[in-house]
């Protein structure tokens, strides 16, 4: 046998048991020191609603959260059961989120589809990605028109969407803002609305300074459009939240996507939308529109 | 992706995401950090410090390719460290000592099994820096290119290292052939 089979040989069928000794003993230290990372008011360890990855995070978190945390605040007769189980049969729904740093900057515009048991589609710039829960299960470059690395605001946006526990507005507030806002439950800002067909409500931060707008309908009281603003910069989110009817599986479905990639009739534009149903009946895509579909 | 998920969830402070990382790769680490060093507690105590090492700069981390090869890597240069240091301090590992095996290891010690002892023993035979650049070959896949890259050596010194280890570890598997088939 060659040397070079045999250290292979070796090094596949090397193992090691640990004993509960060992293995506290190697990772005790980590464990400890990762604790640290949890302290509240430290810089950089709770999502910052305002960071580069937390806006995008806390913008659709929030979208969810009012789906449901709506109806809780507008109507406090409704049981907590009765919320969650209206929110399991919301078939669908689509958020367009716009993002600003800057009061003077161009908007970054990130598109959001939630399905049935977890399933989630995104495009964020080139890319158009699928998830399933808390996981990113593929990710493609439309441009490149090949299978790459997710962008890293959808790996994080996807897990903090699959591991939030219970979705309720106060939680999802809680949770983004690291505690900055001072009443989590958003009140009803009567001055702010200009029909009586929508609630508004509010929600300010700490130092007054940042703030978060809910818009709803009141029959329905279906969340239609969030935003949180910073005055200090200028910074905004903006959230705007659309009910479809249920979508075709193969929306969700990243192998039947892989397909479309290598149909060169298949402009970026239409790859980016790709069987997305319009609940009205209009074309989405222009390969639609040809087909007649 | 599981591992970018991981280490996203041990950034906002998760000991589950730590730990699930930790035993993902505990094996891959410590059979590297053993074949290197070719003692259990040694071993135990470079990975020990690199998992430490991880969760302490985590917060800046940032993913770009795969974990397995950046905790190898890690592990192979603290591996290098310890050595490094037993060598200014005079002392050698010995062989003879304690390798963690079934037989002679204390329970708290990680037990290795037999193809491990025998891939240390044999790593043991080879000067450091061959064994090393062997293993990270061989156990973390490496281009010579990367290998060089990381030990900060040209391409050529760790083709040579391999080359040379190589030739001895031949030498000595032919002559534990002689020796069984002359028994």
């Amino acid at each position: 046998m060659k040397p070079e089979d045999k250290i292979k040989g070796l090094i596949n069928e090397s193992d090691v048991v640990t004993g509960a000794g060992s293995d506290e003993r190697i990772l005790g230290d980590a464990l400890e020191h990762l604790e640290t990372l949890k302290q509240p008011g430290r810089a950089g360890t709770q999502p910052d609603i305002w960071s580069t990855v937390g806006k995008l995070a806390a913008a659709a978190m929030i979208v969810i959260a009012a789906s449901i945390g709506i109806h809780q605040i507008a109507a406090p007769g409704i049981a907590w059961a009765d919320v969650a189980e209206r929110f399991r049969t919301v078939p669908f729904f689509s958020a367009t989120i716009y993002i600003k740093d800057y009061a003077l900057s161009e908007p970054r515009q990130l598109e959001l589809w939630m399905g049935p048991e977890g399933r989630a589609r995104m495009r964020i710039g080139h890319q158009v990605i699928f998830g399933r829960s808390d996981q990113v299960l593929k990710a493609f470059d439309i441009r490149k028109r090949q299978e790459v690395e997710p962008d890293r605001m959808a790996v994080e946006l996807l897990d903090m969407l699959g591991g939030m526990e219970e979705y309720s507005l106060e939680t999802v507030i809680r949770s983004i803002s690291g505690d900055n806002m001072v009443d989590v439950t958003p009140l009803v800002n009567a001055d702010a609305v200009i029909s009586e067909d929508i609630v508004v409500f509010d929600a300010p931060a700490n130092d007054g300074a940042e703030w978060l707008r809910v818009y709803a309908l009141r029959e329905s009281r279906l969340p239609m459009g969030i935003r949180m603003w910073d005055p200090r910069k200028g910074k905004s989110v903006d959230v705007f939240i659309s009910y479809f009817r249920q979508q075709p599986d193969e929306f969700f479905d990243a192998s039947t996507f892989m397909t479309k990639l290598s149909d060169q009739s298949c402009t970026e534009a239409d790859l980016a939308h790709v069987f997305l149903k319009d609940p009205g009946g209009q074309f989405i895509t222009e390969k639609d529109m040809v087909e007649g579909k | 992706m599981e591992d970018k998920l991981l280490v996203l969830r041990c950034q906002r402070g998760s000991r589950e995401a730590l730990a699930r990382i930790y035993e993902k790769y505990k094996t891959d680490l410590l059979v590297l950090a053993m074949a290197l060093l070719n003692d259990a507690g040694a071993a135990e105590d470079a990975v020990h410090d690199v998992v430490l090492s991880f969760a302490r700069g985590i917060e800046r981390f940032q993913l770009t390719g795969s974990l397995r090869s950046y905790l190898l890597t890690c592990t192979a240069n603290r591996a290098r460290n310890v050595k490094k240091a037993k060598y200014r301090q005079g002392v050698e590992f010995d062989p003879s000592e304690s390798t963690g095996s079934e037989s002679d290891g204390p329970p708290d010690v990680m037990i290795c099994n037999e193809q491990l002892s025998q891939l240390s023993d044999a790593m043991a035979q080879l000067p450091y820096d061959q064994r090393e650049v062997i293993m990270l070959h061989f156990q973390a896949a490496m281009t010579f290119k990367t290998i060089a890259r990381s030990l900060d050596i040209s391409v050529n010194t760790a083709k040579s290292r391999y080359r040379y280890g190589m030739d001895k570890l031949r030498d000595l598997f032919e002559n534990e052939v002689k020796n069984e088939t002359g028994r």
